[in-house]
């Protein structure tokens, strides 16, 4: 006769007996008050400045000021100074636009989806991730202004009432791209700014400068942590969290359609859009793995990034990646199946032609390096886990490379097929951006709580009740 | 602790006298069409009810490895359902042995001697010709039938005998098993739909029908579920919660699928490529395109807004609707996607396309709860007494 017979844990939760629900590692060190949680956050801000960091600002500084020079040399030039030519007229501006973007994405899917999923491992990456957001969109938004010929009118691209009887084009997905990435950016931004405001108040209650606190409080926009500001800052988050959602999918689709809506062979392709998708958080993970494991032994978090964070983003990495892999294999079999010419040319040149380094050196990073990631002892070994994200970083950079310049360097007119390469002032534009992210970085982790002080506080509450009483 | 055992037999009972009047109606009255009227059209009647049935076949395969990969609350009380349906796959298999002895010329432009000719369509005779083709077709069941039996007998075992191990050994299958399914997927859905138009090629294609199967298999889930928890066995552990997560994925698979279906249309449309535009060009005028609009309608906008609503979603008499017009429309889709390779100059519904889906959803119907009965209805060491989220006793809602 069957009978069920049901385990119940002492938080009340019934367990399947063998999976291991990530319960031996928890997603808050034990022993937590809420006391220690505040203390262990804003001492990152109030204590003295470490000497690592100011050495580290240094160079981020350095980058920047090649970001600037690079930029100004372009603008007094003109785009004739990068490795741009026809038929390759976009190189490595568009790359590291598409690459800068994808990044952001985990950010977003942590703070707005893992949060409608009820996923409490997002708690203490998501501020982290979400500032990543916002400055690699920061760092994207600038490539396709400053690829523009005369990037002073940039704003031509807003349908906006002239008198030159201007109008943007709404057919081509670069208009959707002014649309979805500013939406992005402002969604992003006033999300992030949200989560931050509790926090601010704390850190204005917590300061001992009156400077500081002025600050803090203007910040804070005078919250005061009443029952009613709880309530409405509850049904605000969660909204904006729904108005995120949408974005995680839909801001790399339209990027994905800026190539695939036009019929060059490599870049009309419709797996492109979810494809694109997967590449984004694959990429974001990698970026935010990249960041916290440096970041958490230098400030000695471990008690709130634990390794049941580590591993979780390790698997999401693992998932994301399998898709980009279906991706790529879904493209050389259908080009296959297809039995066209300029498709299975496009393949062919891809894997063989002059460009075949930079695809098996994206096959080697973003497919085979990720593997690694099923066994468990390398998801936990975090030297290993590092190097298997830098491998990422690097493939999803390659794969934008491989897509844009392996396709558009020889297309259907053999007469125009060419070379390119960038030049130093693609390369230096590229690290400079880096430096802008780095730099932002650098002073976010010094001036803000780079982890949600009071989402903190409810894994130390949810820690000590059962989960019934924990608020929806 | 729960000591009450959950067979399913109570709830099923009339499912499966209706099941076997359906399958003998309709599939008699198939018969008498491929006797009276048109061969031709029997076959490909047959065929797209087959593949359909099928699809949900799959489609529970699909989603038992999701669950057994991602845990969660709402896999616990479908797993046994999604396993039954998932065993009927060997046995529709034997259904596609007559077409494959005696329909393909009917079905597959691809496989009649000198149709493949040209400069495009003889280079894809290397990948469609006959004797590849059932090649490929035998590979596919093989593999899903490996797949099928191995996390059925563990979860068997583990009803048995308590093994803890044999939960991880499922959940260590799923994993690449998953990996397996997406692949040989894209292969299958290539050959069974895409190869009916033997011009046409999409990438995102293997994903975009998938996601097809396995939006109507969920929603049939959620129906026989909310059967079982209605009059039969699952009333007392069943709880609003359940259903809200049911419903939720529900919402999500319809968005999936629409993205995907969105993505192709653009993406084809815009290029305006003649070797691909012509397969919408079909499908937009002569009365297709009123099928495609009744799909934008019925498969997207209304269960979209309907599944936005929460006490909607908590009510499982309500969620059953919905996902009866999700799981009919994406007959539909199947219809949509399939049909109009075959009649290129306009809508064409014959009566044997009502009469033979309704045949095999009895043959499966039967097969399904076959399956099911004489198995615990819930696996046992799995369940959760209770919705972690669910708080009756807070608001005093739910059944």
């Amino acid at each position: 006769m069957a009978r069920i017979t049901t385990t119940r844990d002492e938080s009340g939760f019934i367990r399947e007996p063998g999976r291991s629900y990530g319960a031996e590692v928890p997603v808050l060190a034990p022993g937590h008050t809420y006391r220690s949680v505040t203390d262990k956050i804003t001492d990152v801000v109030f204590n003295r400045t470490p000497k690592g960091w100011y050495f580290g600002l240094a160079v981020t500084l350095a980058m920047l000021m090649l970001l600037v020079t690079s930029v100004g040399y372009l603008f007094a030039r003109g785009v004739g100074i990068w490795g741009i030519n026809i038929p390759v007229s976009w190189g490595f501006d568009i790359i590291n636009f598409v690459w800068w973007i994808g990044i952001g994405h985990a950010g977003t899917l942590i703070s707005a989806i893992l949060l409608l999923l009820h996923q409490e491992w997002r708690t203490s990456i998501n501020r982290l991730s979400e500032a990543m957001t916002l400055f690699a969109v920061a760092c994207a938004g600038m490539f396709p202004i400053i690829h523009l010929g005369r990037p002073w009118l940039a704003y031509y691209l807003f349908p906006y009432p002239n008198t030159m009887g201007l109008w943007p084009q709404f057919r081509s997905p670069l208009v959707w791209d002014v649309f979805a990435v500013s939406t992005y950016g402002t969604v992003s931004l006033l999300f992030w700014y949200t989560g931050l405001v509790p926090d601010l108040a704390t850190m204005r209650d917590k300061t001992q400068n009156r400077f500081l606190r002025m600050v803090y409080g203007l910040m804070a926009l005078g919250w005061r942590g009443s029952a009613r500001h709880w309530n409405n800052y509850q049904m605000a988050y969660l909204l904006l969290a729904g108005l995120s959602t949408p974005l995680v999918v839909s801001v790399h689709s339209v990027v994905s359609f800026d190539f695939a809506v036009s019929i060059i062979p490599g870049w009309h392709s419709t797996i492109f859009p979810p494809y694109f998708v997967a590449g984004a958080i694959f990429a974001g993970f990698a970026m935010v793995l990249t960041i916290a494991i440096p970041l958490r032994a230098f400030y000695k978090l471990q008690d709130f990034i634990t390794m049941r964070h580590i591993e979780n983003m390790a698997k999401v990495t693992l998932a994301t990646g399998l898709v980009v892999a279906y991706g790529y294999l879904s493209e050389i079999f259908f080009a296959f199946y297809s039995g066209e010419y300029y498709e299975q040319y496009f393949i062919a040149n891809r894997i063989s032609g002059p460009y075949w380094w930079a695809f098996w050196a994206l096959i080697l990073c973003n497919v085979l390096a990720p593997q690694a990631l099923w066994s468990k002892r390398v998801r936990t070994n975090l030297p290993l886990l590092f190097l298997i994200m830098m491998f990422v970083n690097i493939g999803m950079w390659l794969e934008r490379f491989v897509i844009i310049v392996v396709s558009l360097h020889r297309q259907y007119l053999q007469s125009s097929w060419d070379m390119y390469a960038g030049t130093f002032w693609d390369w230096s534009t590229y690290l400079g951006t880096i430096g802008l992210f780095l730099t932002l970085m650098f002073l976010f982790i010094r001036t803000l709580p780079a982890i949600a002080i009071f989402e903190t506080r409810e894994l130390v509450h949810a820690d000590e009740t059962q989960p019934e009483d924990m608020p929806a | 602790m729960i000591t009450t055992e959950y067979r399913a037999q109570s709830g099923l009972r009339h499912v499966g006298n209706i099941a076997l009047v359906g399958a003998l109606v309709g599939l008699l009255l198939l018969t008498l069409g491929a006797l009276i009227d048109d061969p031709e059209q029997f076959w490909r009647s047959y065929y797209i009810a087959w593949l359909y049935w099928t699809g949900i076949a799959l489609g529970s395969l699909g989603i038992l490895m999701i669950q057994h990969i991602s845990g969660g609350v709402w896999g616990a009380t479908l797993r046994r359902l999604l396993e039954s349906a998932a065993l009927t796959l060997p046995w529709m298999g034997l259904f596609f042995i007559p077409v494959a002895l005696f329909g393909l010329h009917s079905i597959f432009e691809w496989s009649h001697e000198g149709f493949m000719v040209g400069e495009v369509l003889s280079q894809k005779k290397v990948y469609l010709n006959v004797p590849f083709f059932l090649a490929r077709m035998v590979a596919y069941f093989v593999i899903w039938t490996a797949l099928v039996m191995l996390l059925t007998r563990w979860s068997r075992r583990l009803d048995g005998t308590g093994d803890m191990r044999l939960s991880g050994r499922m959940r260590g299958l799923s994993a690449p098993g998953f990996v397996v399914y997406a692949i040989t997927m894209t292969l299958a859905t290539v050959d069974l739909v895409l190869s009916l138009d033997p011009e046409f090629f999409s990438t995102i294609w293997g994903a975009l029908v998938t996601i097809s199967f396995i939006l109507a298999a969920f929603s049939l889930m959620i129906i026989v579920l909310s059967l079982l928890t209605d009059r039969g066995p699952l009333r007392p552990v069943m709880s609003s919660e359940h259903f809200l997560d049911l419903g939720k994925l529900m919402l999500a698979f319809t968005i999936v699928w629409t993205y995907f279906s969105f993505s192709q249309f653009i993406i084809i449309w815009s290029a305006n490529l003649p070797q691909e535009a012509v397969w919408y060009t079909v499908r937009l005028s002569g009365g297709w395109g009123w099928m495609g609009l009744a799909l934008l309608l019925f498969a997207f906008v209304v269960p979209f807004l309907l599944l936005l609503s929460r006490p909607l979603k908590e009510s499982h008499r309500a969620l059953v609707i919905v996902a009866g017009v999700v799981a009919f429309m994406q007959y539909i889709n199947l219809f949509y996607l399939s049909v109009p390779s075959w009649h290129r100059d306009g809508l064409h519904i014959s009566w044997m396309d009502f009469v033979a889906p309704i045949g095999f959803g009895g043959v499966w119907l039967l097969l399904f709860s076959a399956m099911l009965r004489g198995r615990p209805i819930l696996p046992l060491y799995v369940l959760p007494e209770r919705h972690p989220r669910d708080r009756r006793e807070l608001t005093h809602v739910g059944n």
